[in-house]
């Protein structure tokens, strides 16, 4: 029992994929591929599979060891403690886009009044909780809350079908085929590539010699689910509707009537959104950890509140004073794409090349 | 090493013990003398079996002979010095002198100190089996041997305790059970070093070293049962001295939601209880935090009528929503508490009346308004649906901690002590098995007896992280008609 | 250490619960009534919490009060009135809105873009317009059946768009829906007050057995964006409401020699097709008949076939009116811009809707199926002359 169970390696990749959808990526769909998104998604699905099959050889590459110490071994350690030292900053400046998206979704939506910096210290401090207790929890914590997601999620769905009408979807491909290739770009960058956070977990400290089979079946749920969400929220409402709210799959929900009365519980199903997004901080959370840990020695405990004040401020007095358009946010998305894939290239192509100097020897 | 002389003997022991009352000496023909302790002896076996053999003695020689071939008695042996003899006379044992030799007879007349089998007073059950352990050991040992007749069943026994000298008893099936596990407890026990054991409960605390969770570990039960039942599944059943409850390791927290009548009832019915006992888990920790949550951050969630209704209801209430739950919350537990301590503990559902009609009256002075008495009347019905006094208690606490993380953010303070339950409640372990097997570490083929129990045929598995051994064997034919 | 961080957060979020509010410092609001009096907006607010009233009846209702208040804009009139209530205004449980002629004349956008961003806000209650009376006065008369005021407004609604040709129950979100997409337009409802309107208010009139005033529905509201432009009478809003296939059941009265066959058409259902200067309907339907006062044998084949044509001609007469009036408006309340929009988006972009739609030809085809209802087989007269 000391290992890592496959299925809560799936349920983490579910959440992980799941993060940025809701307040990014949907809105940049919805401006981009407009009523076409849902092919975007389809064709995205698919090709989403090359970064999953790059992970998985990174993965099998030295399997006891996690990616920092990867990195050392394959560069050598002064390359490699520069790449570290980049990885770091950038999983960083992620998680804080996260974590801003976080604390407004809950602002404008639930706590009006409350100010922004007692919202992200109180969830940053359950967020350090999980986080102090060590990556198993951070699993196994995973896997119950799909169990809760499931339940949440159906009960969506049910309530919302019915009201889907086609002719929302309707004039097809109106902006031709090139510009689904932009959506399926944002979306592989906000929702697939984040799968690098996985490896921080050494192959060794995972229960089980095939889980790839169970990282492959949550990102297929998880990208099922999106899909359903991205059908059902512009069946309802309609391309210019969707484009009026700020959050659409939150008001959205506003619409579900469950055995024939509308019930109002929109309030209790939008919380299958938080804990996605709580997840993912808790991960990245813990791959800066384990890099800095690998770089200095460092108290864990200390070290993550250190993090998780900085997290805050720098959200509480720069972030927020930031106003994030679109123009902005296809920046940001370029940048994660051009660092995370390269990355994975550049790994790939050195361990190739080890390989084959070993296959040599 | 004793001495020749039976007056020498008799007087040491009366010394060790400052001439305590209840030591009863006698010596005979000033050749044979016997000591006992009439508060533990029995007197009519002293009598009897000793005076019969002390016929025709010569020597020492000859009275041991003769004691070994009659089988009066079942236990006996020789000793030759004053280490142990007090504890042997303690437990019930008669020592015999024989004038010139420095070794004694030492013959068990125990008797017997105990209420006898009864039926368990505190977990009562509909169907199946009524006895429950006492506080005798032999006895307790002997109602489980006579329900799983094995030769693999195997009882270690250990005495922990400077003082007091009880016997603990660890009970495993020798090819089911995970060896390790039963090596690991049985070195654990030798290290103990204590002053006293009075009662399984401080083994349990000494056995559980870095408890900071408020759950359980370990299920303590008198039932026998259900002791049989886990022994069958692979684990591992600690037996303490002089108290009927055993402990059992390792502990999940689906067993506290388990009970062993879902063995004996239909499949049907038997999930059906299951499904319910789960959701008044739920019920119990979660509705009054949400009722705070609702009535103050987040109103928008009752539907309109309740919402007029409910705000009518809290004019003119001194309180606020979340000091009427807790001091509900608190009125109720001492109802429960003083209903424990009175004498007839089968008053509980006299005491939820009582509580109602104190709520109605408290209603009427205006102090609360009446949808608090019925949520803190649902809460603890839900609650005494468990046996285990330890869940009762952890539920206890989670439910206040809710209250108060409602009072904080509304829903979101909810969402969050709920997150922070489950990370408490997943970093348990006990020998290694995380405490929500078979959910969190996933093992499916467990969840034919999990939240539903599937019929017997369906449950030819043991658990495969309790116990390598996972075949049962289970053969029924289908009578088709 | 961790228990004194946990300790202490709790000490200082005590301290200040910033969206702490006890349930009854709120004062409810389930009606919302829009006018627009002296140039300034006069919002009124009908508040269900008010104290208890002991009625003959054995459940005690809770009195309602309205308050307004008034302003330039939506917010500085709801600004206004938290200086009256004691306390604090909560709106996310309305059931309706009236909003007067001429704030709808004025244009909606600005009245319902308060609503929109409340984040705590329903948004699926009923809209309706207050025809020749001020707004306010529509939220205050007391009906008999319901306690909840602006509920009877709500219920009223979809009991009567069930049974009732010429009304149409629109919510919130159907209209945000319609003013957000270009190629259709809203029509919205009316109420208008018959009887004595300032005896409505008090509870007195519960007392007597008939109200001395009530709300009765009057004509269809038609908009060009967010602006009214005209009242549709009964006829034109049948006929608009059986283009839109909203019509559960209509009763037609048609003549024949000294009397009416009275029928109940329902499973009204318009295909329609569009094309660039023309509208093709094809209406199909069942006709039940359900009385008759004239002397017309209905065991006869030819009278029952003179009957269906004169059922398909009334009908058709009712969409021509509806299409005609809505096409002098300029008002495509049909959504007929959207759905060519959705088929041929790029000849949409190229031409402009609105010239085509005032010009565009109209092709109707109805075909009813008279249905024999089974209770009588002749009527009263005719079997007493037999």
């Amino acid at each position: 029992m000391n290992k890592i169970n496959k299925s809560e390696m799936g349920s983490l990749s579910f959440f992980l994929i799941r993060a940025s959808f809701i307040g990014i990526t949907f809105n940049s769909l919805i401006n981009i591929s407009k009523q076409d998104s849902y092919i975007s998604m389809i064709i995205a699905f698919i090709l989403g599979f090359i970064p999953l099959l790059f992970i998985y050889y990174i993965f099998n590459y030295e399997p006891s060891l996690s990616l920092p110490k990867k990195n050392l071994k394959l560069f050598g350690n002064i390359l490699g403690t520069i790449i570290n030292i980049i990885i770091i900053w950038f999983t960083f400046f992620v998680i804080l886009l996260l974590f801003s998206n976080l604390v407004t979704f809950i602002h404008s939506n639930y706590l009006d009044k409350t100010p922004t910096i007692v919202i992200s210290i109180v969830f940053m401090l359950t967020i350090i909780y999980v986080l102090v207790h060590g990556i198993k929890t951070i699993s196994r914590t995973s896997m119950i809350l799909f169990y809760i997601f499931i339940i949440l999620f159906l009960l969506s769905l049910i309530g919302l079908f019915s009201q889907l009408s086609i002719d929302n979807f309707k004039p097809f491909l109106e902006s031709g085929y090139t510009i689904l290739f932009k959506g399926t770009y944002s979306y592989i960058t906000y929702n697939v590539l984040p799968l690098y956070l996985l490896l921080i977990i050494p192959k060794n400290d995972i229960d089980g010699k095939n889980f790839f089979k169970h990282i492959t079946t949550g990102y297929i749920i998880a990208s099922i689910s999106l899909l359903l969400v991205l059908v059902t929220t512009i069946g309802i409402f309609g391309i210019k509707m969707c484009e009026l709210y700020e959050y659409p799959e939150f008001q959205v929900l506003k619409y579900v009537s469950l055995i024939g009365m509308s019930a109002r519980i929109d309030g209790i199903l939008i919380i299958q959104w938080i804990f996605d997004l709580m997840v993912f901080m808790m991960v990245g959370m813990y791959f800066i950890l384990e890099c800095t840990d690998s770089l200095f020695e460092v108290n864990n405990h200390i070290f993550s509140i250190i993090i998780g004040t900085i997290l805050i401020i720098l959200n509480e007095y720069i972030i927020s004073n930031m106003l994030i358009s679109n123009h902005s946010i296809n920046i940001i998305c370029n940048i994660m794409f051009i660092s995370i894939s390269l990355f994975l290239v550049i790994m790939f192509i050195s361990i190739k090349i080890k390989n084959m100097h070993k296959k040599k020897e | 090493m004793l001495s020749k002389s039976i007056i020498n003997n008799i007087n040491y022991i009366k010394r060790l013990n400052d001439n305590s009352g209840d030591i009863i000496t006698r010596i005979i023909n000033n050749k044979i003398g016997y000591i006992y302790l009439e508060s533990v002896s029995s007197d009519d076996k002293v009598s009897d079996f000793l005076n019969k053999s002390f016929k025709n003695i010569s020597s020492f020689r000859s009275l041991f002979n003769e004691l070994n071939n009659k089988i009066y008695n079942s236990h006996m042996m020789k000793i030759d010095n004053y280490t142990d003899i007090f504890y042997y006379l303690a437990s019930g044992y008669t020592c015999i002198f024989v004038e010139g030799y420095n070794e004694a007879i030492l013959v068990e007349t125990r008797s017997e100190l105990d209420r006898g089998v009864v039926e368990s007073s505190s977990e009562p059950i509909v169907r199946g089996p009524k006895d429950s352990f006492t506080e005798n050991h032999p006895k307790n040992i002997g109602l489980i041997r006579k329900r799983i007749k094995d030769s693999n069943l195997i009882f270690h026994n250990t005495i922990v305790g400077r003082r007091t000298k009880t016997t603990v008893s660890v009970a495993y099936i020798r090819d089911i059970a995970d060896m390790d596990s039963v090596n690991k407890i049985i070195s654990k026990l030798k290290k103990i070093d204590i002053d006293s054991i009075i009662d399984s409960g401080y083994i349990r605390e000494l056995l559980e070293e870095n408890s900071k969770s408020v759950f359980p570990k370990m299920i303590s039960t008198e039932r026998p049962d259900l002791a049989c039942t886990s022994l069958l599944d692979g684990r591992i059943v600690i037996l303490v001295e002089n108290t009927p409850f055993v402990l059992i390791l390792p502990a999940m927290l689906i067993d506290f939601i388990h009970s062993t009548e879902d063995y004996y009832h239909k499949p049907m019915n038997a999930s059906f209880n299951r499904l319910l006992r789960v959701i008044c888990f739920f019920i119990t920790i979660v509705t009054p935090g949400m009722y705070v949550a609702l009535m103050t951050f987040n109103p928008e969630i009752i539907p309109n009528e309740l919402l007029i209704s409910l705000s009518m209801q809290r004019e003119g209430v001194p309180f606020s929503t979340a000091i009427e739950v807790l001091l509900f919350v608190i009125v109720f537990e001492m109802l429960r508490e003083a209903d424990i301590h009175s004498p007839n503990v089968s008053g509980s559902a006299m005491s939820i009346v009582g509580a109602l009609v104190l709520g109605d009256a408290a209603v009427n002075a205006g102090i609360v308004s009446p949808i608090v008495i019925i949520i803190v009347a649902i809460t603890s019905i839900s609650e005494l649906v468990f046996y285990d006094v330890d869940i009762i208690n952890a539920l206890r606490e989670w439910r206040i901690l809710f209250i108060i993380a409602s009072l904080l953010l509304g829903l979101m303070g909810f969402v969050l002590a709920g997150i922070i339950l489950l990370a408490k409640l997943v970093s348990i372990t006990c020998l290694d098995i995380p405490y929500l097997t078979p959910f969190s570490p996933l093992y499916i083929k467990q969840w034919s007896d999990s939240i539903f129990r599937f019929p017997r045929g369906n449950l030819k598995y043991r658990a495969s992280y309790l116990t390598n051994n996972i075949v049962r064997e289970v053969n029924c034919e289908e009578d088709n008609n | 250490m961790k228990k004194i961080i946990i300790s202490f957060f709790i000490l200082f979020g005590v301290c200040g619960c910033w969206n702490y509010k006890e349930l009854n410092d709120y004062a409810i609001a389930n009606g919302m009534a829009i006018d627009y009096i002296d140039n300034k907006y006069n919002v009124s607010f009908l508040i269900s919490n008010g104290k208890k009233i002991e009625n003959k009846s054995s459940n005690s209702q809770y009195q309602s009060f309205i308050y307004s208040g008034s302003g330039d804009t939506i917010s500085d009139a709801v600004n206004d009135i938290g200086l009256i209530i004691p306390k604090q205004l909560y709106i996310g449980e309305l059931n309706s809105i009236v909003i007067s002629e001429e704030v709808a004349k004025n244009g909606l956008y600005d009245a319902l873009e308060y609503l929109l961003e409340d984040s705590k806000s329903k948004k699926n209650f009923f809209v309706v317009l207050a025809k020749d009376s001020l707004a306010k006065d529509i939220l205050s008369v007391t009906t008999q059946i319901s306690d909840n005021l602006s509920e009877s407004i709500s219920n009223n609604i979809q009991s009567s768009n069930r049974s009732q040709g010429s009304i149409v129950s629109k919510t919130f979100n159907d209209i945000i829906y319609e003013l957000v997409n270009d190629g259709i337009d809203t029509f919205i409802s009316s109420y208008t007050i018959v009887g004595n309107k300032d005896m409505g208010v008090t509870n007195d009139d519960l007392e007597s057995n008939e109200p001395k005033s009530y709300i009765k529905y009057d004509n269809l509201g038609i908009f060009k964006g967010d602006k009214l432009v005209g009242w549709a009478d009964s006829n034109q809003s049948n006929g608009i409401n059986i283009i839109n296939n909203d019509v559960n059941e209509l009763y037609l009265n048609i003549p024949c020699d000294d009397g009416y066959v009275v029928v109940n058409t329902t499973d009204l259902h318009s295909k329609k097709e569009i094309g660039k200067d023309f509208v093709k309907i094809n209406t199909t339907g069942n006709a039940w008949i359900s009385e008759v006062t004239c002397s017309i044998n209905l065991d006869n084949e030819d009278n029952i076939n003179e009957l269906k044509k004169r059922i398909d001609m009334e009908i058709e007469k009712l969409i021509n009116a509806g299409f005609m009036f809505a096409r002098e408006n300029k008002s495509d309340v049909f959504g007929f811009g959207l759905s060519y929009y959705k088929n041929n988006p790029k000849e949409y972009k190229s031409i402009n809707w609105d010239d085509i739609y005032s010009k565009i030809g109209i092709n109707v085809n109805v075909n009813i199926d008279i249905k024999k209802s089974g209770s009588l087989k002749k009527n009263i007269e005719r079997i007493k002359d037999e």
